[in-house]
């Protein structure tokens, strides 16, 4: 096996409220309109147009955009950015300086093409901040390539024909990127050099909490070029994200071994023949059925691939399928998947000797909505010729179990231009001052943190952390107490979330507990308005408005107390009982009271 | 900074060290002190010449002249784009940070998806004017570029800096008193070298607009937020009605002549094409315009107006001044000044007879200017008096000659 290195791009969310606009990065909903955009190719700096950008237009798509309340014409690109926010500014010196970065005293923003919509200006607004830093993992140190302070991307909602549909609302969010060196060896590492550096970057209490608010994407080489894989959600998908990465480019290798030894002729050639007799009456109803609503049905001659389309560790089939997604081709059957999908070997016969084809060739079935079948056969060969030379550089996805899928070639340098609407950033002695202010930690020191100033154990307090909830902690702890915030932190949301599968934002949390606090029953009712705020999705405005989170008082309790059976066996049983009769918060200390009166009469 | 005899000049490849690490990039600015540096990465960083040490130095690879076409596909019909400047037409230079005209029409295929075989496009560069520096100069240039090649094509498109479109259309649409051709001016609020521009689309609606039976002047600008539906608005009814947005320039309290939503054009109520066009670019430019407020000064107003032949106030309300103001309006009128008001609320009528303010307003020379909007007023005001004689000045002045003037406003969108 070839060297194995791996390099990190982390992207954390900034809670500072978003880059270039007054919106904020807090809570939002949608307001349920939209609006409709193109975006036209355009060239850089130096004259030359981006192959990512390119590839982008080449598949021509209209793009919609829903407008939420944390958007305004800066979003839409109705409006020139505003000048960078200082509180973004500070929190990206500060972790940079933390990572022990080179920091540059002019901050020049720049344009990053993008033109697949998710940004409505059809570009990136992108700073860099500093250079060759490097952080500690174990004996050996992980060099920190770039840090960069840039604007999130636009939500992406739904694709529907030719057209994607996105959200304003993470779009502008700040988001720090923290690119590392190559200098990771296996997954296992990569997702530590990820983990420590989410926490350091929470630890400033300035960072986002939410579903997508840290994104990894991982970079790997196995000697076959360098691969991108963007948008590795979780930690935990790291480890699953190279393993899937190394056996799919090694079964490639092996695959390519087998294909050249086959190969008589210097060039990869795709034939294909339209829609034939055999076609229309298959037995596939998939194919049937696409026929029946106009798609096309095309045989097409795949040489030498025979038994490395999917068979056994071999998946060149799926890497020909990927290559075709983008371009809205749904539809490719192999021949290593037949006999299959209502096609009989009989039928695999026939189709195999309209292509005429030997037994090292393969063939497939392609169902086309409208593209051209000879593009489609160029996108083919192109994809072939890329895997024969073994430089499998590329941009890739990731999926919800660590597989990896193609996404768009490499972009180019060309792709960043100045953005000429914002002066440069100065880094001033203020600007500094306020960077010292934050503190940026490592996990040992924000436990130390937590257990000296909130007093709490040890155990609570790494809980906390690893629960990535520091932030909304300590907020709490404000309002409520260390006490409560812990309890709130470390068990009544951690099991809501599970019980529910969602999350609620930090803002909410807090915003809560200041509004129980306010009514005086922040102790009693913080767990129930919480649930409520889960079960019905509503505000905490509405929740704490509720009737069923206001506390019994002790008349209310001994009437709920006299309908339970009084020969309960001790005080805790009586107490979950009583919880159930009365579904309302109340104090135990009182249902104690009423329970040892029973005992005596 | 070595000093081997060579400095770094835009585009150059570069070698240099910081903290001790090998980077390259390309040099792409110096003010003396910092260097601008564009890393392999793309991006721009800023170093000081002397904390850097400029190895090797290979000089720009022979940048690509951009090659470039003056005109667009093969059809029959023909329209002319006269470009005069402006965000539309413009692209940044990164070395000098000029903005500089685009000279190839190629970019605007997007927007003319569809058209190639009906039509051949001619382009010529004849400014290179940010809009805000446009003056009744221009507009007489201009006026004279599309009258050079009225007779040689079926449509002329102009584009514009949107800052000061509404002016020079007005005034293209008074010069030509009568029209064989349409022209339409377009500009963006988005320049053409970001991938998000609004120029693609408004051209291509003005393109579109061109080829239809329309006589006036018009001004192809987004409807709406979405790059969906272009409005083709009547030049003196015109505004521009917001600093940033696509949509900007508004018909005001008028009807649209036309709109354009994908290849599709409806036509509204508009006037048609004549056998033949004619050309009156004369101009007063002794005239100004004048905004009153509550602090506004008798013997400002005098001095600043005193030698003008034409003074459009805008007014307030109705289009009422304070009592002070009056006297100054009778004492330019009587010497000769054309004193026309207008109204700052833009939308609406002005109407002198309502109160007694503009009453006395009235008797002291003010004119109305009706439903005019005040810089049309203005543009107006220029034209007739350099082109009718005195005595048929107000009478001219207020006439509804281009759809400026309406005799009455209806309740609609857009």
């Amino acid at each position: 096996m070839k060297d194995l290195k791996v390099g990190l791009e982390i992207h954390i969310q900034l809670d500072t409220g978003k880059l270039f606009c007054q919106c904020s990065t807090g809570d939002f909903y949608d307001t349920g309109e939209t609006f409709k955009r193109s975006l036209y190719p355009t060239s850089g700096e130096l004259g030359l147009i981006d192959r990512a950008a390119i590839f982008e237009l080449s598949k021509g798509r209209n793009f919609i955009y829903r407008i939420s309340s944390n958007s305004c014409l800066v979003e839409m690109d109705e409006e020139p950015p505003h000048p960078m926010n200082r509180k973004a500014i500070a929190a990206a010196f500060s972790i940079t300086k933390a990572l022990g970065c080179h920091i540059f005293d002019t901050w020049f923003p720049m344009r990053k093409i993008v033109v697949d919509g998710s940004n409505t200006s059809g570009f990136q607004r992108t700073t860099l901040v500093g250079i060759q830093g490097s952080m500690p993992l174990h004996e050996k140190r992980i060099g920190i390539t770039t840090v960069c302070l840039e604007e999130d991307s636009a939500r992406h909602i739904s694709q529907e024909g030719d057209t994607t549909i996105y959200s304003l609302d993470r779009l502008g969010i700040p988001l720090i990127e923290i690119s590392t060196d190559p200098d990771m060896r296996s997954g296992q590492e990569a997702e530590e050099v990820a983990k420590r550096i989410g926490e350091m970057a929470i630890s400033t209490g300035m960072t986002r909490n939410g579903a997508d608010s840290i994104r990894q994407d991982v970079n790997l080489s196995l000697g076959y070029g360098r691969v991108e894989i963007k948008g590795v959600s979780k930690l935990s998908l790291i480890q699953k994200v190279v393993s899937y990465e190394v056996n799919r480019q090694q079964a490639i290798a092996k695959a390519i071994d087998i294909f050249k030894s086959r190969m008589n002729r210097s060039r990869f050639s795709v034939d294909y023949i339209p829609e034939n007799e055999i076609l229309k009456n298959s037995g596939s109803k998939m194919i049937r059925n696409s026929l029946l609503k106009g798609s096309k049905a095309y045989l097409i001659k795949l040489p030498f691939l025979h038994g490395l389309l999917k068979a056994g560790e071999f998946r060149l089939g799926k890497e020909i399928a990927d290559s075709l997604k983008p371009y809205g081709v749904g539809g490719l059957i192999h021949g290593d998947e037949l006999p299959g999908y209502g096609i009989t070997e009989e039928e695999k016969e026939k189709l195999s000797a309209a292509m005429n084809v030997n037994d090292k060739d393969s063939f497939a079935i392609l169902l086309l909505q409208g593209q051209d079948i000879n593009a489609i056969c160029r996108i083919i060969e192109e994809r072939m010729g890329k895997l024969l030379s073994l430089d499998l550089s590329e941009t890739r996805g990731a999926g919800s179990e660590g597989e990896t899928y193609f996404l768009r070639p490499l972009p180019g340098r060309e792709r960043m231009y100045p953005e000429t609407d914002i002066p440069p950033v100065f880094i001033t002695k203020s600007i500094k001052e306020e960077a010292e202010r934050i503190m940026v930690m490592n996990e040992d020191q924000m436990v130390d943190m937590i257990r000296s100033k909130y007093h709490i154990s040890e155990v609570d307090s790494l809980s906390i952390i690893k629960n990535g909830k520091m932030n909304m902690f300590r907020s709490l702890s404000d309002i409520v107490g260390p006490k409560i915030a812990s309890r709130v932190v470390i068990h009544t949301l951690p099991s809501l979330e599970k019980e529910f599968g969602r999350t609620l934002s930090d803002h909410d949390v807090v915003e809560l507990a200041s509004f129980l606090k306010e009514k005086g029953y922040e102790q009693l009712s913080m767990e129930h308005a919480l649930r409520l705020m889960m079960e019905r999705s509503i505000g905490p405005g509405e929740a704490a408005q509720d009737p069923s989170i206001i506390p019994l008082d002790e008349e209310e309790l001994r009437n709920f107390a006299g309908r339970i059976n009084s020969d309960t066996r001790n005080v805790n049983a009586f107490i979950s009982l009583l919880r159930k009769e009365a579904g309302r918060p109340f104090d135990p200390s009182i249902a104690v009271k009423i329970y040892s009166e029973y005992l005596k009469k | 900074m070595q000093d081997n005899g060579k400095k770094p000049s835009f585009g150059d490849a570069i070698k240099f060290r910081i903290n001790g690490k090998d980077l390259s990039g390309r040099f792409i600015s110096s003010d003396g002190e910092l260097a601008v540096i564009k890393l392999d990465s793309g991006y721009n960083i800023s170093v000081p010449l002397d904390e850097i040490d400029i190895g090797e130095i290979r000089s720009n690879e022979s940048r690509k002249e951009v090659e470039y076409n003056d005109t667009f596909g093969t059809g029959d019909k023909k329209i002319l784009m006269l470009h005069t400047g402006g965000t539309i037409a413009s692209r940044v230079d990164y070395l000098t940070g000029a903005v500089s005209p685009v000279r190839d029409i190629g970019f605007l295929r997007p927007g003319l998806r569809g058209l190639e075989k009906s039509i051949t496009v001619q382009s010529r560069i004849i400014g290179n004017i940010l809009s805000e520096n446009m003056t009744p100069q221009d507009w007489i240039n201009i006026s004279n570029e599309i009258w050079k090649e009225i007779h040689n094509y079926d449509g002329i498109i102009v584009t514009h800096g949107t800052d000061t479109m509404t002016y020079t259309g007005s005034a293209l649409s008074f010069m030509f008193e009568k029209l064989s051709v349409p022209i339409i001016l377009t500009g963006s609020q988005r320049s053409s070298d970001r991938p998000s521009s609004d120029s693609f689309l408004n051209i291509g609606a003005a393109i579109r607009a061109a080829l239809e039976d329309i006589g006036e002047v018009c001004i192809s600008m987004h409807s709406d937020l979405s790059d969906e539906s272009i409005n083709i608005i009547r030049a003196v009814r015109a505004r521009k009605m917001h600093t940033s947005r696509r949509n900007a320039i508004r018909s005001m309290g008028s009807g649209i002549v036309a709109n354009v939503s994908g290849d599709h054009l409806t036509m509204h109520e508009h006037l048609s094409r004549n056998k033949e066009s004619i050309l009156k670019n004369k101009l007063e430019k002794r005239a100004s315009l004048y905004y009153f407020s509550p602090v506004s000064d008798p013997e400002e107003l005098i001095s600043t107006l005193r030698d003008k032949k034409i003074a459009v106030i805008m007014a307030t309300g109705l289009g009422h001044v304070a009592e002070r103001i009056i006297g100054p309006i009778r004492e330019l009128s009587e010497s000769g000044v054309r004193v026309i008001i207008t109204s700052q609320t833009i939308n609406g009528m002005v109407d002198l007879d309502v109160y007694s303010t503009g009453r006395k307003m009235k008797s002291a020379g003010a004119i109305s200017a009706q439903r005019i909007l005040p810089e049309v007023a203005l543009v107006k005001a220029m034209w007739v008096y350099a082109n009718y004689p005195e005595s048929e000045f107000t009478e001219r002045f207020q006439e509804n000659m281009r759809g400026e003037n309406p005799g009455r406003e209806i309740i609609e969108g857009s």
